[in-house]
C-alpha cells in the first residue's frame, strides 16, 4: 500500500503542520520531560504519522517493542484497555536507555465518559513509565479532566497544494502517468484527507493511468460513499434498494449504526440539496434515538423513509415553484 | 402434574428436533477444557431443560443449576460455583454448570450477572450449558456469538399428538382423536403446554373443547394478534387485537417491523407506516431508561393509532423476516471473514478495523485484485485462513464490478 510506502518516518519530511513540527521538535530536545500528548484534527492529515515519528525517535531501535497501538473503538471496554495498559506498563528495562515507552490511543474521543474517567487515573498511575499520545477528530470529545494532563496539539486540513504536490511526488516516484486535472479531482474527492487521496490515486493508477475518467471510476469505492449513494436513493424514493445497501453495510460489512449516520451527513452536505436543513434535522433526530438506544434497524428504516419524504417534498416544491415563475 | 411424571426418561423418548439433540449429545462428550458453551434456544415446552439433565445423566455428569428463580448477581454466582472452579476434583465428580433461561437474567437486579457469565466461559474447567426462549434481545446475540448454538423449533403436531395419545392411554382417561387434535394445535409446538391442558381438559368431548378452548382465547399469540391487527375493520379494533395479545412492546413493534417491511405497500404507505413504528420504538426506549412504567399504557393505542392510518387492510400479514435472503447468506458467509482480515490489517495500516472496512478495504481490494498472487501473499501475510481468501476475492469481483 502506497499510504504505508509513503508515510514520513521524520518530522522533517511532514508535509505541512510545521507549528506542530517545530514545537514538537524543540519538545524532543529533552524527552524526559515530554508529557502526554493530544493530538487533534480531521482525518489523514499527519496525526498517527507523527506519533510514530515521535516513537521512532525516542524509543530508537526499540520503537516496536515499546510502543502500544490501541484503537479506542477495536478495544471495545475499558477493561481490555485497562489491562493491556497495565501489562505493558509495569516496568521499564533501565538497560535499553530508553526514557519510557508510550501508548499511542487512536480515536479517544469514540470512548465513553467512564471509559475516559477510568483512563485518567491509569494515566496518572502509569506516568512514571509510559507516555500517552491520544489521538482524535474533535478534542471535544474528551473530558476536561484528560485535556488538562495533555499538551494539545491542533491539525489541519492539508491544503490543495500541499496534496497535489505530495501525489505527484508519489507518481513520479512509482513511473505512473498523471494529469493535473485528476490530481485536482483526487484532492477534491478527498477533502484534505491525505491518505484517501493516497488510496483514490493507487487505485486509479492499477487502472493504468490517473486520469480524470479513473479517477471517476474509483471515486464511488468507499464504504462511506456507499452510504451516500444510500441517502440518494432514499431521497429519490427507491426505498426497498435503500434499505438493501443499508442492511449489507450494517450486517455484511459491520458498519455500525453510528457511523452510517456519520457519514450520512457528511455525504448529505456534498449532495447540493435544496432542503437541506430538513434533511440535516431529520438526521440528527433520529442520530438522538440510537443514542438512547433505541432499535437500530428500526430507526434507520424510518430514517430512509422519512428522507423518501422530504425528498418528494423537494421535487414537487422545486417542480411547483417552476410552474408558478 | 403429567408434565413432571410424563418427562422423558431418556433422549430416545423426546420427540422433535431430532438434530440439535443429537448435535448437543455429541458436543458435550466432545467437550474439552477451552470448548466453547453450549446454547440451546427455542420456544418454551421443546425439551430444553429436560434435554440438558438426560445428557448429562448419561453421560455420567453432575449438573450445578442456576435458572432464573435463583438471584444471579456476580456475587451469587461467583459463591455458588467458585468452590467447583477453585478445587476441581474436590468431590471427585464431572460437573456440568448449567444456567437455564439466560434470557431472564436482569441488568438491574442481577447485576454483573451477564458478565460473570461471559467470564466463566473463558475460564471454565467444566462445560458450560445456557438455555434460552428468544434470540433478539442484546445478552443473547452477544452469547451467540461466542456459543455452540443448538435451535429448539416448535414440536411437529404428528409428534405431539402421538405423545399426547400414549399418555392419554396409560392415565386411561377418555379423550378423542379429534379433541387432541384441536387441544395440539392449540399449543402450538409447546409439548408442555399441551400435556397441561389434557390434563386439564381430559374427558371432554371435541365439540365442548372447542367452545373451551375459543372461551378462553381472550389473549391472543403475538402471531395471532398481528394478524387480526392488520386485518382490523376500526382503529379500536386494531387498538384492542394489539393490546390483548401476550406479548412485550419491544415484540410488537419488531415483529410489526418485520411484517410492513415485507408488506405489499406503496411507498407512501411505507413511508408512513415506518415513521409511526420509529415513534412507537423510540416511545419504549424511553420508558426502559426513565422507568417510568405508567407511561405503557399508552403504547399500544399510539401504534394502533398511527399504523392503522397507514396502512391499508389486508396487505400486511405476519412475516417475521428481517432481510432478504440473499443478503442473509452474504451475512453469514463473508462478514466474518472480513471482519478478521480488517481486523489483522489495522496493525499494518495503522487505523482502527472499522475505519478499514468502510473506507480503505475497497480499496485495498481493488489494487489487489489486479493479480491473484498478491492477493494470496497478503492473505498469507495477514496470517488469515485460506477460507477469507476466497471471501476477499469475491469481494474483490464485486468492487471491480462496481468501477
Ligand atoms: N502531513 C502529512 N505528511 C505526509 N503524509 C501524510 C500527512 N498526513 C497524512 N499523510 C499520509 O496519509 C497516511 C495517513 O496519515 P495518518 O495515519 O497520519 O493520518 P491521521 O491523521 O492519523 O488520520 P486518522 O484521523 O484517519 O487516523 C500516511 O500514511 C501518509 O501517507
Ligand atoms: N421434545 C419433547 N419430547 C417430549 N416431551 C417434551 C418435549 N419437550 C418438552 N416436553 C414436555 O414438556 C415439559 C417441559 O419441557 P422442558 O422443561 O424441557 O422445556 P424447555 O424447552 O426447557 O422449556 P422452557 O423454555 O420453558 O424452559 C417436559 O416435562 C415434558 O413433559
Ligand atoms: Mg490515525
Ligand atoms: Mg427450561
Amino acid at each position: 500500500m502506497w499510504t504505508e510506502k509513503y508515510r514520513p518516518l521524520r518530522l522533517e519530511d511532514l508535509v505541512n503542520q510545521r507549528d506542530i513540527v517545530e514545537r514538537l521538535k524543540s519538545m524532543l530536545n529533552s524527552p524526559n520531560e515530554m508529557p502526554h500528548l493530544l493530538f487533534a484534527g480531521p482525518p489523514g492529515t499527519g496525526k498517527t504519522t507523527v506519533a510514530l515519528c515521535i516513537a521512532r525517535s525516542i524509543l530508537r531501535d526499540y520503537w516496536r517493542d515499546y510502543t502500544l497501538e490501541l484503537n479506542a473503538s477495536d478495544e471495545r471496554g475499558i477493561n481490555t484497555v485497562r489491562d493491556r495498559v497495565k501489562t505493558f506498563a509495569r516496568y521499564i528495562d533501565k538497560r535499553t536507555g530508553i526514557p519510557f515507552r508510550i501508548i499511542i490511543l487512536d480515536e479517544a474521543d469514540e470512548m465513553t465518559g467512564d471509559a475516559q474517567t477510568a483512563l485518567r487515573r491509569i494515566m496518572e498511575e502509569s506516568s512514571r513509565i509510559c507516555r500517552f499520545i491520544l489521538i482524535c477528530n474533535y478534542s471535544s470529545g474528551i473530558i476536561e479532566p484528560i485535556q488538562s494532563r495533555c499538551a494539545i496539539f491542533r491539525f489541519s486540513r492539508l491544503e490543495k497544494e500541499d496534496i497535489v504536490n505530495y501525489l505527484k511526488k508519489i507518481c513520479e516516484h512509482e513511473k505512473v502517468k498523471y494529469s493535473d486535472k485528476a490530481l485536482s479531482l483526487i484532492h477534491e474527492l478527498a477533502e484534505g484527507d491525505l491518505r484517501l487521496a493516497i488510496n483514490i490515486l493507487q487505485s486509479s493508477s492499477a487502472l493504468g493511468e490517473v486520469s480524470v475518467e479513473n479517477v471517476k471510476k474509483i471515486s464511488g469505492m468507499s464504504g462511506k460513499a456507499k452510504v451516500g449513494e444510500m441517502v440518494n436513493m432514499a431521497l429519490e424514493g427507491r426505498f426497498k434498494e435503500a434499505r438493501e445497501r443499508l442492511l449489507e453495510l450494517m450486517r455484511v460489512y459491520g458498519m455500525s449504526e453510528r457511523d452510517v449516520i456519520k457519514y450520512a451527513n457528511e455525504e448529505v452536505f456534498k449532495l447540493n440539496l435544496p432542503n437541506l436543513d430538513e434533511v440535516a434535522e431529520a438526521l440528527a433526530r433520529y442520530d438522538y434515538r440510537l443514542i438512547v438506544g433505541a432499535h437500530p434497524d428500526i430507526q434507520l428504516t424510518a430514517m430512509i423513509a422519512e428522507l423518501g419524504r422530504i425528498g418528494k417534498g423537494a421535487s414537487t416544491s422545486t417542480t411547483k415553484k417552476k410552474e408558478s415563475s | 402434574m403429567w408434565v413432571e411424571k410424563y418427562r422423558p426418561k431418556s433422549v430416545e423418548d423426546m420427540v422433535g428436533n431430532e438434530d440439535s439433540r443429537i448435535g448437543f449429545l455429541n458436543w458435550l462428550k466432545e467437550w474439552r477444557m477451552g470448548s466453547k458453551p453450549a446454547l440451546l434456544i427455542g420456544a418454551p415446552g421443546t425439551g430444553k431443560t429436560t434435554l440438558v439433565h438426560l445428557t448429562a445423566n448419561r453421560l455420567g455428569l453432575n449438573i450445578i443449576e442456576l435458572n432464573a428463580s435463583d438471584v444471579r448477581t456476580k456475587e451469587r454466582m461467583e459463591r455458588k460455583l467458585g468452590p467447583m472452579l477453585d478445587s476441581q476434583g474436590l468431590f471427585n465428580e464431572r460437573p456440568l454448570i448449567f444456567l437455564d433461561e439466560v434470557d431472564g437474567m436482569y441488568d438491574r437486579q442481577d447485576r454483573g450477572g451477564v458478565e460473570f457469565v461471559e467470564e466463566l466461559m473463558e475460564r471454565s474447567p467444566a462445560p458450560i450449558v445456557m438455555a434460552a426462549n428468544v434470540e433478539d434481545d442484546k445478552k443473547i446475540t452477544k452469547l451467540i456469538r461466542k456459543s455452540r448454538v443448538f435451535r429448539f423449533r416448535r414440536l411437529p403436531p404428528r409428534f405431539m399428538e402421538i405423545y399426547i395419545e400414549d399418555i392419554i392411554k396409560k392415565e386411561k382417561v377418555r379423550f378423542g382423536k379429534e379433541a387432541i387434535r384441536i387441544l395440539v394445535k392449540e399449543a402450538k409446538g409447546d409439548m408442555r403446554a399441551a400435556i397441561n391442558s389434557a390434563q386439564s381438559l381430559a374427558g371432554l368431548s371435541a365439540e365442548e373443547l372447542r367452545s373451551v378452548i375459543s372461551s378462553r382465547d381472550q389473549s391472543y399469540s403475538l402471531r395471532e394478534g398481528l394478524e387480526s391487527f392488520f386485518n382490523a375493520k376500526s382503529k379500536e379494533k386494531a387498538y384492542e387485537a394489539l393490546r390483548s395479545c401476550d406479548a412485550t412492546p419491544r415484540d410488537k413493534v419488531r415483529l410489526a417491523y418485520t411484517s410492513i417491511i415485507n408488506g405489499n405497500l406503496s411507498n407512501d404507505e411505507l413511508i408512513e407506516a415506518l415513521e409511526g413504528l420509529g415513534d412507537a420504538d423510540e416511545i419504549i426506549r424511553r420508558i426502559e431508561r426513565t422507568q417510568e412504567w405508567r407511561i405503557l399504557r399508552y403504547f399500544d393505542r399510539v401504534l394502533a393509532y398511527s399504523l392503522f392510518k397507514a396502512l391499508p387492510k389486508g396487505r400486511v400479514s405476519y412475516n417475521e423476516d428481517d432481510m432478504p435472503w440473499d443478503l442473509k447468506l452474504r451475512m453469514w458467509n463473508e462478514s466474518r471473514a472480513l471482519r478478521d482480515a480488517s481486523k489483522s490489517l489495522s496493525k499494518f495500516l495503522h487505523a482502527s478495523s472499522r475505519e478499514i472496512m468502510s473506507v480503505f478495504m475497497s480499496y485495498l481490494l481493488f489494487i489487489l485484485s489486479k493479480d491473484k498472487e498478491s492477493m494470496e501473499r497478503f492473505v498469507t501475510l495477514l496470517g488469515l485462513e485460506g477460507s477469507v481468501l476466497k471471501v476477499l476475492m469475491k469481494e474483490a469481483d464485486r468492487v471491480v464490478s462496481r468501477v
